[in-house]
């Protein structure tokens, strides 16, 4: 059993899904090639979705073990899905739309990433390799030619098959930048807007909602944006530094100078640390709940772990297809080359699932990085157990003129608390505008 | 009580203490105001060359790349260091002549380099872009090394011959008696949540040490330790950026420098490309933060040079203090007063490199106090007597 | 087959090596990152940063109080887009 695209069987009738799926109903059938194989596509998903659903569970190799990698995250948080794309190497095909003629390559493999010979390199050291020592011990000529094979084996991608051109940047001037659209990005922006303020607001998806859109369970009527800011979807935020922020717009550079920064970035999904965690097969409850919202089951038989909102969403939507064990922890994912199971603890009791899917809604970190590139200061939490920029009450941060709002300074709260939150840091960021002070 | 306390546990300090250790010298403690690899040892782009304009660099790298390549079976601990060369562009007709004067210096001191026409570039970088490169000399002897293993390897080395080695301890002043140093006042930090600023945080009280010697090893930090006994040093503290790409398999042999704008790139062991460029103007003092502005020139100045790699993706980028003098040599040896302070510092953002060697003169001279005809050359008092040095391969 | 507990899927680090690196000596975060390579490659630590934090705290009994300085970029840039970057008097 393998991953697959969803049947009419597979879901309740009139379920929030089912309704979203027809209304996609309509989009193009493309081709797209993987490593030499025709592979159907929904035109515009994410090439690591088409993938999965043609049952490419492994897209690529780690770098130094060769072990197989594979979607894991879907939102271009980690290697797993790296392929090269029309001669371009390393392209996150998460992050990468698909479209017809599209040519993906696996990287770093030999013959490909679903059988890599290097693999033994993982089995040659089954702790660990520990580069720093590796035949220091041993003559200085037996050094040297295992540090010339170790440069063979670096690296994961070749050059790029042509020299790439790009548009012309462009330089905005803004008031307010905010960086999110998600529930309290899009407050946010309203409230300065409505304030008479120059917004702009970029998120890296192609529309508003945030974390919503990967919800199944979602209606999808997510608050709209007030006519007055200026919206940029599939604009990534990649940089900001002391009085400008990097805007990565359909392959374009854009420069924005804004006189507040607000970052509702929120927060990031893992699957958690545990051993075989990076097997294909392994997907946090979002990537697993995202591939749903395009229609494609990441998994026949899925063990589910944890009670976050996408675990019960998932739940909720598959009803008897998932095992869910919602309080459990997971031991160990069993496996070598996929996922076959895993060991999961709850309460003192120990026992092993089966499974092709393993779906975790873990713990979750804040995506504090831009905050933190912005200069606010950024601390532990010890009771969200992760990386939390500082703020006040109304989401100012150590940095003048940078704000934070909703989960990324909240962690796990309420679409209501989100938009409530985005406003009141709206509210706050355009009294320093007005020069009302801090 | 400690018979030498080293300022500053980066390559210059550690190499320096492991040295003196070695030599015999118990009681040598080293501090530094961070973690190991926290200064400029930590962000440098590991390059490691002989190709210098002055004899004396020349063969003191020369001594520094023969250390560099027994290190890993010596040290234990695999530093990486490939000699893939250094391939120096000139885009003019004077900086080609340079090159020139340059390369038969260094093959008189026993260098293989050589000039390479725009067909031997192309053979030695296929996808260089060669136009409006007027010449390059290119030594197939000088590399780069992996940086941080570099200075854990001669930490561990040092701590096995009994050198004590205390991280978040900086100098917040000292205690001095008819004209000699008799203690360091170190407090225990941490870091601040402002990274890019130049403070640490206090954790703690802070206490005396009591010493014979002291050495300041202190990079871009130097002047400000030196000031807290009231030794003026004329060096500056220089922003330097730096970035890394995606990983690759490998394509770049050796190390690309152009003097004309700063330009240099060269491929990790772990397939980044890793490469700076000059941006001026830098802040002021010491700063560490990045900034888009360095991303946009290096990005064109690398493009420039290998136009394939536009397509290629920056995966991070840092930023570290060059410690600059007003002549382009670095400051080393015993200052007149205190008798009992030795300096090593304004290495230029060549001290990484040199410190193999330099470890080892800093520990001869700081134990048996004699001064050789380089210290002498290299000394502070040279600027009062306008007796500079000169050295024009300096990148960025 | 290997069980290895990835702590850092990107550059191929396991909690193992994280141990390791404290039993030498590394002990705050920004040493176990240099000395492990972890929140080094191609993700910059979205996955692996608070993963290691939270067995730092767990092993030596205190959590970090910073992360390892988030460096610019989030998500990796093109050199060809940051070339084409900049105002008039950058030409």
């Amino acid at each position: 059993m393998a991953p697959r695209r969803i049947l009419p069987t597979d879901l309740p009738p009139g379920s929030p899904l089912a309704r979203r799926l027809a209304a996609l109903g309509s989009s193009g059938r493309v081709t797209v090639e993987h490593d030499g194989a025709p592979v159907a596509a929904v035109e515009g998903e994410p090439l690591a979705v088409s993938l999965l659903a043609a049952g490419q569970l492994t897209l690529a190799r780690s770098v130094k073990y060769h072990r197989p990698r594979g979607a894991m995250c879907l939102r271009g948080d980690c290697d797993g899905c790296l392929v090269r794309v029309d001669g371009v190497p390393n392209v996150m095909s998460c992050q990468t739309p698909a479209r017809a003629g599209m040519v993906a390559q696996s990287q770093n493999a030999f013959p490909t990433a679903g059988i890599d010979v290097l693999r033994v390199t993982d089995w040659f050291f089954p702790r660990h390799l520990d580069h720093h020592h590796l035949l220091v011990k041993f003559g200085g000529a037996l050094n040297r030619t295992m540090q010339v094979f170790a440069r063979r084996m670096a690296g994961l991608g070749t050059l790029p098959d042509a020299i790439a051109t790009f548009p012309r940047s462009e330089i905005l001037d803004v008031d307010a930048l905010v960086v999110g659209a998600g529930t309290s990005g899009v407050a946010c922006a309203n409230a300065l807007a409505r304030g008479g303020a120059r917004v702009m607001l970029v998120d890296e998806r192609e529309g508003p909602g945030g974390m919503r859109r990967d919800d199944p369970l979602d209606d999808g009527a997510y608050p709209g944006c007030d006519p007055a800011v200026m919206v940029r979807y599939g604009s990534g935020a990649v940089a900001t530094y002391d009085d400008e922020t990097l805007v990565i717009h359909e392959g374009r550079g854009v420069t924005v100078r804004a006189r507040v920064r607000v970052f509702a970035t929120g927060a990031r999904e893992s699957v958690g640390v545990f051993p075989q965690s990076d097997v294909p097969g392994v997907f946090t409850a979002r990537a697993f709940a995202l591939a749903l919202c395009h229609g494609v089951l990441a998994g026949e038989r899925v063990a589910l772990v944890g009670d976050g909102l996408f675990a019960r969403s998932i739940a909720a939507t598959l009803g008897e297809r998932v095992t869910h064990s919602p309080g459990a922890a997971v031991v160990e994912a069993l496996g070598g080359r996929a996922v076959k199971g895993a060991t999961l603890r709850e309460g003192g009791r120990e026992w092993t699932v089966k499974c092709d899917a393993l779906v975790v809604d873990g713990e979750l970190g804040a995506a504090y990085e831009l905050a933190g590139q912005a200069g606010a200061s950024v601390l532990w939490s010890d009771g969200r157990q992760c990386f939390v920029p500082e703020s006040d009450a109304e989401g100012a941060t150590s940095r003048e003129g940078v704000y934070v709002a909703g989960s990324l300074r909240w962690g796990r709260i309420d679409h209501d608390a989100r938009a409530r939150d985005g406003a009141a840091v709206g509210a706050r960021a355009l009294r320093d505008l007005r020069g009302e002070g801090r | 009580m400690a018979r030498v306390v080293v300022i500053g546990a980066g390559i210059m300090g550690l190499a320096t203490a492991y040295n003196l250790a070695k030599r015999g010298v118990r009681d040598v403690l080293v501090v530094d105001r961070t973690y190991l690899c926290g200064g400029a040892s930590g962000r440098n782009g590991g390059g490691v060359r002989a190709q210098f304009s002055s004899e004396t660099n020349i063969r003191l790298m020369r001594e520094s790349i023969a250390i560099c390549r027994d290190f890993a079976t010596e040290m234990k601990i695999n530093v990486w260091f490939r000699q893939g060369g250094y391939l120096f562009l000139a885009r003019s007709a004077e900086r080609a002549r340079a090159l020139e004067e340059n390369v038969a210096l260094q093959n008189r001191c026993g260098l293989p380099t050589r000039m390479v026409d725009a067909a031997e570039m192309r053979k030695i970088v296929p996808e260089l872009a060669t136009e409006g490169v007027r010449a390059a000399s290119f030594n197939p002897g000088d590399g780069v090394v992996f940086p941080w293993p570099f200075v854990w390897g001669y930490a561990r080395a040092a701590e096995d011959l009994g050198v004590t080695i205390r991280p978040f301890t900086e100098v917040v002043g000292f205690e001095t008696s008819n004209g000699r140093i008799t203690g360091v006042r170190l407090r225990p930090t941490r870091l601040s949540p402002l990274d890019a600023s130049d403070e640490v945080l206090p954790a703690g009280d802070a206490t005396t040490e009591a010493c014979d010697e002291v050495v300041i090893c202190a990079g871009a930090w130097s002047p400000k330790v030196a000031a807290l006994l009231g030794v003026a040093l004329p060096n500056k503290p220089h922003r330097h950026e730096i970035c890394a790409t995606e990983p690759l398999k490998p394509w770049l042999g050796p190390l690309v420098a152009d003097l004309t704008d700063g330009l240099y790139f060269s491929q990790s062991m772990r397939g980044e490309i890793v490469g700076g460029v000059a941006v001026d103007p830098v802040p002021e003092g010491i700063n560490q933060q990045s900034s888009r502005r360095f991303l946009t020139t290096y990005s064109r100045a690398l493009v420039g040079a290998v136009p394939v790699l536009a397509g290629v993706r920056v995966l991070r980028q840092w930023a570290g203090c060059y410690d600059l003098t007003p002549d382009g040599g670095p400051i080393v040896g015993r200052v007149a007063d205190p008798t009992n302070l030795t300096l090593a510092c304004g290495f230029m953002g060549h001290g990484f490199m040199m410190a193999p060697v330099m470890g080892r003169l800093l520990a001869e001279h700081v134990d048996t106090g004699e001064t050789s005809e380089l210290f002498a050359r290299w000394s502070l008092d040279r600027f009062a007597r306008g007796d500079l040095v000169h050295e024009n391969m300096i990148i960025g | 087959m290997t069980a290895k507990a990835m702590l850092c899927r990107c550059e191929d680090v396991t909690l193992d090596e994280v141990m390791e690196a404290l039993e030498a000596g590394h002990q705050d975060i920004e040493s176990v990152k240099r000395y492990t390579g972890f929140g080094t490659g191609w993700c910059q630590g979205k996955q692996c940063v608070v993963a290691c934090a939270r067995v730092l705290a767990k092993a030596t009994g205190k959590a970090p109080q910073l992360p390892i300085t988030p460096r610019p970029p989030l998500h990796p840039v093109a050199l060809g887009v940051l070339a084409s970057l900049g105002d008039s008097e950058e030409g």
